[in-house]
């Protein structure tokens, strides 16, 4: 019986043993096998260009096993010329169900084409199938805006017909398009319409007529469309939007032939409303200088901040009325509208050097209510030597270059732009012009009775900064002369920060009738990207404005500057109209403009005295405009003095006190 | 590598600053790139003498580690010379023996000409004075700063460390030492011999160096034949376009890899 049991015991052991052996041999042939996995890649059939294309692909392992490592590159294909746009190393590692994966890239530099994502992938060298999947990359709408008025010239109240076209000239519909439309000018009339969409390469043109404009003066008609493409099937919606503009004139209505003499036009006050006159300052004056007997010209711009029109009245009371002249001093803006009024500052060789504090009284009125704010403009007058600016200039040595460094700091707490310098150097002090070598700065240099002048330009001085410009003059001709260099800070203007574009300067000259001038615009952009920008000055008919209208691209920090050549008709104030926009900046201005008929003079009062002004001495103190430029000479005079005589016996001494030192 | 000198004086007001900035303006002017080092830690002068009081950063800060030397540098804009000003506050401050190696080094691997030190009166540690290439010991006539000089100049062969005499201030006054005296003492010829000239209080009063305001006067003069002489030692050959080129490309140039 026992002997039974163990015989049945060895028997289960054996065939235990060999079970074990058995299944070990399976275990490891399964290793050397590799994994089978199926690769996918899937795109949208199509993408719009500018937005991302994102797709996905993925291996699936197929066998019930797990794919340790699989590794390979995904590429996009230009199926046209069959070249690679794109390429990316990809790689699964432990895959035992699905992997998915998911790639995203710019098209921005891609063509419109057709295109092909393919993926190839192997595991321990041996290749796994790869897989491919075509897509299409199309051009989003873009609506091209054209807008046109007719006539070009209407009587106040006739009826203009302006019409827009649109043309789609992408490869994608549009979506129904938001046209939003501002006639700007003396009136304003906002206007909306939304079109249909456009299919690729579909017009369309819409037309309007207004009848109800009556208050003459030059119009802009702005219209910005807004519109998107939306493509369903890679789930993808990009917003344009494209913008055009243009002009026409309302005339002025011709005076009845009953009437005695040409009388002012009646100003039209508005309908007694309950609004408070109020009028801000743009931008003004800091301080303006000039060589006695010259004259120069600055601006103020002033806006209309409340919600009706007002009257505006400027005076200048009359002991500097001979000083500082206005181009305008009455006139009506409307609410949001800026006035660009020109500030022409006068002096004769008589005039008391030194710094004038003038008030310009601005009365703002809506019916009978009124309100004035004083704004004080500082003047300063300077004699050729003038003690407020220490002349110096470094003469170097051996080079025979004399050296000059300029200082401009601005001490206000306002940021100065467009602050203007020069340098005024007498011509007999220089053998010619291209000894003068001058950086640091914006500068030119021009040649002006008898000086060569250094013209210097800081477009942009953020409040508490300096900023310094260096001059050489090589080879003086005469080293007297050259202390008699003079510096000149022009007219800084300050300006309220508000838009990333704003006007800084328009120079309009005293025109004289039947004669040609320059307007000279500027505005500053601080904007991060660059933006073109429009610039146009319209006038009244019968003025000529060439060119009328600018654009120009700016870039961030930039001082735009455009030169319009105007001929004025007959002498008078003329308004002129500027207008500057930019993607979501609109601003007209109204330029009042001084036509004189003869030549004037100008006569200062003796009894003037400049008054003493705290501006000024901060200036002078914090030295605005410090001009460290040097010119010594110093007189070599012969030493009389009698030296010192050799003596033994100090010598002797002070070698004892030399041992004594060493001893120790 | 630059050739570094201390100007060095026991007694106060003998003339250190004045001859520091004038020699470092003169070899700049001849075309060799120079650094002045306002070392003076108690009582900076060298921004008045140039003009440049405003300057925030100097030695203090380069001392501390606070950056690296090019972000002290300050150039005296009218003659291009490299600067590290002292900085004016109210503490003075003392060097230790590491800071004295690290700032050594970093001015060792500048590719300057010349670098001048202007230090304060009284002696040095001696770890401090081993740095130098040489010290420019500087005397006026009197025997009170001569005796000075001696002791200064007997601790400096003690240290092997290499000096030059100049005498300043030479008036011509009876009472004054004779300059064979001085160097008799000294047991030495003097290198420069600088006048007693209205130049210089006028230099620094109207913060310009006295060799830029004016050329003729006697102590410059002088003050240009002392660079001479220094620059006919230099292993460097003068820029001649130096005034041209910029001052940021000039100041680039100076800390690139060479
Ligand atoms: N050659 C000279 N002629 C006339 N005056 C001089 C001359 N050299 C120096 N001085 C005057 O001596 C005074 C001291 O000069 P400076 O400051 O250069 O000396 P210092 O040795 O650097 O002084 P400190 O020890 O205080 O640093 C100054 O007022 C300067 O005007
Ligand atoms: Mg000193």
């Amino acid at each position: 019986m026992k002997g039974i049991f163990i015989f049945i015991s060895a028997i289960l052991l054996i065939l235990l043993e060999a079970e074990l052996l058995a299944s070990q041999s399976t275990i490891s042939a399964s290793v050397t096998v590799v994994c089978p996995g199926i690769i996918s890649i899937k795109t949208a059939p199509a993408y719009i260009k500018y937005l991302n294309l994102s797709l996905n692909y993925s291996l699936e392992e197929a066998a019930n096993c797990i794919i340790p490592n699989a590794t390979g590159i995904l590429n996009i294909i230009n199926k046209a010329n069959s070249s690679v746009v794109f390429s990316k190393h990809v790689g699964f590692y432990n895959v035992s169900s699905i992997s998915t994966q998911r790639l995203s890239i710019s098209t921005n530099s891609l063509p419109n084409t057709t295109y092909y994502a393919s993926l190839n992938l192997s595991e321990l060298g041996y290749a796994i199938k790869g897989a491919s999947s075509e897509f299409e990359l199309l051009s989003p709408a873009n609506v091209v805006v054209k807008i046109s008025a007719y006539p070009s010239t209407i009587n106040p109240g006739t009826p203009i017909s302006i019409s827009i076209e649109l043309n789609n000239t992408g490869s994608l519909a549009s979506s129904s398009i938001g046209i939003n439309g501002l006639i700007s000018g003396p009136q304003k009339i906002y206007f909306n319409y939304l079109a249909s969409p456009l299919a690729p390469h579909q017009e369309e043109n819409i037309s309007f007529s207004f009848s109800n404009i009556t208050a003459p003066g030059s119009y802009t008609i702005y219209a910005v469309a807004s519109y998107n493409s939306l493509l369903k099937s890679s789930n993808q919606i990009l917003n344009s939007s494209s913008y055009a503009f243009s002009s026409f004139l309302v005339s002025h209505p011709t005076p009845s032939p009953t009437s005695p003499s040409p009388s002012p036009k009646p100003v039209p006050v508005p309908k007694p409303i309950r609004s408070i006159p109020q009028v801000g300052i743009i931008s003004a004056p800091l301080l303006a200088s000039a060589i006695a007997g010259t004259s120069l010209l600055s601006q103020l711009s002033i806006v209309d901040t409340s919600n009706a029109t007002e009257i505006i009245n400027l005076s200048v009371p009359s002991l500097y009325s001979s000083m500082l002249k206005l181009s305008a001093s009455s006139f009506f803006i409307k609410p949001n509208e800026s006035v660009a009024i020109q500030l022409g500052f006068f002096s004769n060789s008589t005039t008391q050097s030194g710094i004038y504090n003038i008030p310009i009284n601005i009365t703002a009125s809506i019916a009978n209510k009124s309100s004035t704010v004083t704004e004080y403009v500082q003047f300063e007058v300077l004699r050729s030597r003038n003690s407020s600016i220490l002349n110096q200039l470094i003469l170097a040595n051996n080079t025979n270059v004399a050296d000059g460094i300029l200082k401009i700091y601005n001490p206000t707490n306002a940021t100065m732009v467009n602050v203007r310098a020069s340098t005024l150097i007498p011509k007999s002090a220089v053998s010619n012009i291209s000894q003068i070598n001058a950086y640091g700065l914006i500068n030119n240099i021009t040649e002006e009775n008898g000086y060569y002048v250094i013209n210097w330009l800081v477009p942009y001085l953020p409040k508490g900064s300096s900023t310094y410009a260096y001059y050489s003059i090589y080879k003086p001709e005469s080293e007297t002369l050259l202390s008699s260099i003079q510096n000149i800070m022009e007219v800084p203007s300050y300006v309220k920060p508000s838009s990333t574009l704003r006007l800084i300067n328009i120079n309009v000259p005293t025109f004289y009738a039947n004669t040609t001038g320059h307007i000279v615009a500027e505005e500053l952009y601080t904007g991060t990207s660059i933006q073109s920008v429009a610039v146009q000055l319209l006038g009244p008919p019968g003025i000529s404005i060439v060119p009328s209208l600018i654009i120009e691209n700016a870039s961030p920090n930039q001082v735009l500057v455009q030169i319009f050549n105007v001929s004025m008709l007959s002498s008078g104030t003329t308004m002129l109209n500027l207008y500057i926009s930019m993607q979501g900046f609109n601003e007209t201005y109204s330029i009042p403009a001084l036509v004189l008929a003869p030549t004037t003079t100008t006569t200062i009062p003796q009894t003037m005295q400049p008054k003493p002004s705290s501006l000024s001495q901060s200036l002078e103190s914090a030295l605005i405009f410090t001009i460290l430029i040097i010119l010594i000479f110093s007189i070599i005079v012969a030493n009389r003095k009698r030296g010192p005589r050799y003596s033994e016996e100090r010598a002797s001494s002070l070698k004892e006190i030399r041992e004594m030192i060493k001893r120790e | 590598m630059p050739y570094i000198m201390r100007i060095s004086s026991q007694k106060g007001g003998v003339g250190k600053t004045t001859v520091a900035v004038n020699l470092a303006v003169s070899l700049q002017r001849r075309g060799y790139r120079t650094l002045l080092i306002d070392a003076d830690t108690a009582n900076p002068s060298v921004g008045f003498h140039l003009g440049m009081t405003n300057v925030n950063v100097g030695f203090k800060n380069l001392v501390k580690k606070e950056a690296q030397l090019k972000d002290f540098i300050s150039i005296h804009a009218p003659s291009g010379l490299h600067t590290i000003c002292g900085t004016i506050d109210s503490k003075p401050f003392t060097i230790s023996e590491e800071n004295a190696k690290t700032i050594y080094s970093k001015i060792k691997n500048t590719n300057y000409a010349f670098v001048i030190v202007d230090t304060q009166p009284g002696f040095t540690t001696d770890y401090i004075a081993k740095v130098y290439d040489e010290a420019i010991l500087i005397t006026t006539p009197e025997d009170t700063a001569v005796a000075s000089i001696i002791r200064l100049a007997h601790s400096f062969d003690k240290i092997h460390l290499k000096h030059h005499l100049v005498i300043n201030k030479i008036g011509r006054h009876k009472y004054e030492l004779h300059p064979k005296e001085i160097e008799e003492a000294y047991e030495g010829k003097a290198i420069g011999m600088l006048p007693e000239d209205e130049i210089v209080p006028m230099s620094i009063a109207e913060h310009i160096p006295a060799v830029m305001l004016s050329k003729r006067a006697k102590f410059s003069q002088a003050t240009v034949a002392l660079a001479e002489t220094y620059s006919a030692m230099s292993e460097y050959t003068p820029d001649e376009g130096i005034s041209k080129v910029s001052f940021w490309n000039r100041l680039w140039s100076l800390f690139k890899r060479r």
